[in-house]
């Protein structure tokens, strides 16, 4: 472009109305001539009515049109979102209602579709059929993968054999019953006199030649089924004292626990509580057999503190939060909850991590509010803390205040978190959750455990130490 | 690569170079892209790139068109194909790109249930969803993987994307309604197509199962409204008017003081209240002429120039221009406004 730019022609290139061709090349032309460059200054500060520009560097304002994408859902749900991206996300959702329902509503469907994703589907529909028999059944959920089917079916070959050789034991014993008992005639001594001697009855069971004086496996069954119907009962007593007198007296406890009856002996082998995962099994026997509950430190971590998230209210907190208090949580998507303030007319809920960073934030919330469920998922093992801004006639009030302590809260780690599912699938155990929950610093869930195992045993002194170990600490 | 192109990106005639882009458009991508809006949203376009009686499919065909003329500027400004290799199967991806945003956007609860199904997709261990060679996204039983659509099926499939009623009809007949979960109808259609099918396809069928039905769109503006009342009360520090050149000045010294990726993610990004992009501003107020711009940017003159006509970038755009993900562009474009968010309250 040689000729210089005019100015109507400047002013569609300001607006953005030249053709595609034409504007590249009076924006070529600007970089190379300095009065035409002028000419578009005055043109465009013109256009705008010489007002100066308005920037807004709030992230909030550059997030607001970051939709969430499929990948974004995915990530969240996954817990997949590094510190940057959960911060975006935070922020936009702040802003956009209906990204807000989209997270709702994609979380809720991974919650329902789990059980869906063990039923399984084929091109043929031959072990669809098998599914959706599967699925009626609540042994359904059992886990059919090798690792675990195969040692399964191992085991129930080895019953079917035994089940066959006893069967096969029994119908060879019928045979034998009916047989004359063994017996020797006695031999008197006469001076040449012939002796005749009865010669042992030949007994078979089956094939096998059975020598009636020969202390054996198939004699000593042989013996018991020649046991009269009158001796039967007194037999059948016996066995039960025998096996009495012969139980281990190394047992040291026996509760009733979610409708079974669990025995734990002294070498803290653990019976009636089912699939327990192996982890569980051992923190049983060993909090049993120590006879105490080893509460974890994190409760004096989540005792509270200081980070700066509170304002500059009086003393005391003002109005109550209520939960998370102070505990260890397991969902990573928390609702907080808090007593209102007379006069408020909105509250905002904030949390931050142990570095005082803000990471979530519910945004202005009505005055009618007592709760607020966090939207984006927590990052797990991580503590928090949480503090409530009430604005009552302009000015904020924050709780807790700067002079109470801090509320704080630590989300359970991933892998106790996934523990404690394994643990709630494979037995319905207030023994086993209690003592999960203990260990784990979910005092208030161990208390309710344990209140429910000592009702149900009401006579037996662990289920109440068991309670006592995690009263006090609160 | 096409030898259309090729000629494009050599000459430096503009007519000539007017030539060839027409025939790119005109001849390859116009008729794809046509064919993938008829398909896909059952938008009828005319020759002329009309629809007198559809605005919206106007307004997308034109956008899509506008979006492969911007490429084949930015192309032949670089002098490289930017990673084409085929223009109708690039336009055709375009155009299926673009039809997804505008469902996304036009029917969100479309959208959500599209989330759903891929997600179950992609978890559930007998299901895979995957690409077509012409770039669909397809979906079937894990063992479909990479087989295309049977001739012998083909109908079925035709059946189920015109009459997605189907699925009531005869997919899941008979079948107690306890038993109808996501996982299920989605296993249903697969055996009663018997091969894979596109996903738009099968969410198209659910949709209409479900009774999935769109709810008066919610205006972001409700939103940018609670947006603006929050930054009112809680951000009059930040949220200052500029003396023009003086503060221009300011920003651009923090700008230029970004890392260099942050600093092309905030400049290609950057749009005030009006719209107005960056490079404007600074051009228009004596901050920094092209030319030093350019130099400061590593980018040739001629570059920035097609570069500045298609500011205010969105975040995918400029993700397609530095060949990273999205998110990626996302994430340095936050950090570089946190980062001068602090910086310039500093400064002032």
């Amino acid at each position: 472009m040689s000729d210089h730019v005019s100015s109507g022609e400047m002013k569609r290139f300001c607006a953005r109305t030249l053709e595609s061709s034409q504007w590249l090349a009076v924006a070529g032309h600007l970089a190379t001539c300095a009065a035409c460059l002028q000419l578009f200054r005055e043109i465009f500060r013109k256009s705008r009515n010489y007002a100066p520009p308005v920037i807004n560097l709030t992230p909030e304002h550059w997030l607001k049109n970051e939709h969430l994408e499929y990948e974004d859902l995915v990530a969240l749900a996954d817990g997949n979102l590094d510190e940057i991206e959960r911060e975006m996300v935070s922020l936009h959702l702040k802003a956009c209602g209906r990204c807000q329902e989209d997270v709702a509503s994609f979380l809720e469907h991974r919650r329902q579709i789990e059980p869906e994703l063990k039923v399984r589907y084929s091109p043929a529909g031959r072990r669809a059929f098998a599914g959706r028999f599967l699925a009626r059944w609540s042994w359904s959920t059992v886990n059919w993968r090798p690792v675990y089917s195969l040692p399964l079916l191992a085991a129930a070959c080895g019953a079917i054999l035994v089940l066959a050789l006893f069967w096969k034991e029994r119908t060879g014993k019928r045979h034998v019953q009916g047989l004359p008992s063994p017996s020797l005639t006695a031999i008197s001594p006469t001076p040449l006199t012939q002796v005749s001697v009865t010669p042992p009855v030949e007994q078979r069971v089956g094939d096998t030649l059975v020598d009636p004086d020969k202390p054996s496996r198939l004699n000593r069954v042989n013996a018991r089924e020649t046991h009269s119907a009158d001796q039967r009962p007194h037999i059948a007593s016996a066995k039960k004292a025998f096996k009495a007198a012969n139980r281990p007296t190394g047992q040291i406890a026996l509760l009733r626990d979610g409708g079974k009856e669990v025995r734990i002996s002294k070498t803290g082998v653990i019976t009636g509580l089912g699939d327990l995962p192996p982890e569980a099994r051992h923190s049983i026997s060993e909090t049993v057999m120590a006879g105490e509950i080893t509460i974890p430190s994190v409760a004096d971590e989540l005792a509270g503190g200081n980070a700066g998230l509170r304002g500059t209210a009086g003393n005391g907190s003002p109005f109550t939060l209520l939960a998370p208090a102070r505990t260890v949580i397991a969902e990573a998507q928390p609702t907080f909850k808090w007593e209102g303030l007379d006069g408020a007319t909105n509250y905002q809920v904030i949390i931050a991590d142990a570095s005082g960073l803000e990471v979530a934030n519910s945004g202005a919330l009505p005055p009618d509010a007592r709760s607020w469920a966090a939207i984006v998922p927590l990052k797990r093992g991580e503590i928090y803390s949480w503090v409530v801004v009430a604005m009552v006639n302009g000015k904020a009030i924050t709780s807790p205040s700067t002079s109470a302590s801090e509320m704080k809260f630590k989300v359970l780690e991933e892998r106790k978190w996934q523990e404690l599912d394994r643990l709630k699938r494979a037995a319905s155990s207030h023994l086993a959750l209690g003592i999960f929950y203990a260990k784990a610093g979910m005092l208030a869930a161990a208390e309710r455990e344990f209140q429910i195992l000592a009702d149900g045993n009401p006579h037996s002194p662990l289920a109440l130490k068991l309670l006592r170990s995690v009263q006090p600490q609160r | 690569m096409d030898p259309t192109l090729v000629a494009l990106l050599e000459t430096d005639d503009p007519a000539e170079r007017e030539d060839l882009s027409r025939q790119l458009i005109v001849e390859q991508a116009s008729p794809s892209v046509r064919q993938v809006l008829r398909y896909r949203l059952r938008f009828y376009i005319n020759k002329g790139g009309t629809n007198p009686t559809n605005p919206d499919a106007e307004d997308l065909y034109q956008d899509i068109i506008t979006k492969l003329v911007k490429t084949l500027n930015a192309a032949h400004a670089r002098k490289e194909n930017v990673g084409i290799k085929d223009f109708r199967q690039y336009a055709t991806r375009i155009a299926i790109n673009a039809c997804n945003d505008y469902l996304r956007l036009k029917y969100p609860l479309r959208t959500r249930l599209k989330d759903k199904i891929q997600d179950t997709l992609a978890r559930h261990p007998d299901f895979d969803i995957w690409k077509s060679e012409q770039d669909e996204t397809i979906c079937g039983f894990v063992a479909w993987r990479g087989k295309t659509t049977a001739g012998s099926f083909y109908e079925r499939v035709k059946r189920l994307e015109e009459q997605p009623e189907l699925i009531k009809q005869e997919i899941l007949a008979g079948i107690e309604s306890q038993e109808i979960t996501p996982a299920r109808i989605i296993a249903s259609v697969f055996e009663w197509v018997r091969c894979p099918v596109e996903l738009e396809s099968l969410i198209n069928a659910i949709a209409v199962f479900l009774g999935v039905e769109e709810q008066q769109f919610k205006s972001l503006d409700d939103d940018t409204g609670l947006l603006s009342r929050v930054v009112t009360e809680d951000a009059p520090e930040y949220d200052k008017i500029l003396e023009e050149r003086a503060a221009l000045h300011k920003l651009w010294t923090e700008v230029r003081q970004l890392p260099a990726k942050q600093r092309k993610t905030f400049i290609f990004s950057f749009a005030n209240s009006k719209g107005e992009d960056l490079l404007s501003l600074l051009f228009a107020a004596g901050v920094i002429t092209p030319s030093q711009l350019a130099a400061e940017l590593d980018l040739s003159l001629d570059y920035l120039m097609v570069i500045w006509k298609e500011l205010p970038m969105r975040n995918v755009d400029i993700a397609a221009l530095l060949k990273v993900e999205r998110q990626q562009v996302n994430k340095w474009r936050h950090q570089a406004i946190k980062h001068l968010e602090k910086r310039f309250l500093g400064a002032q």
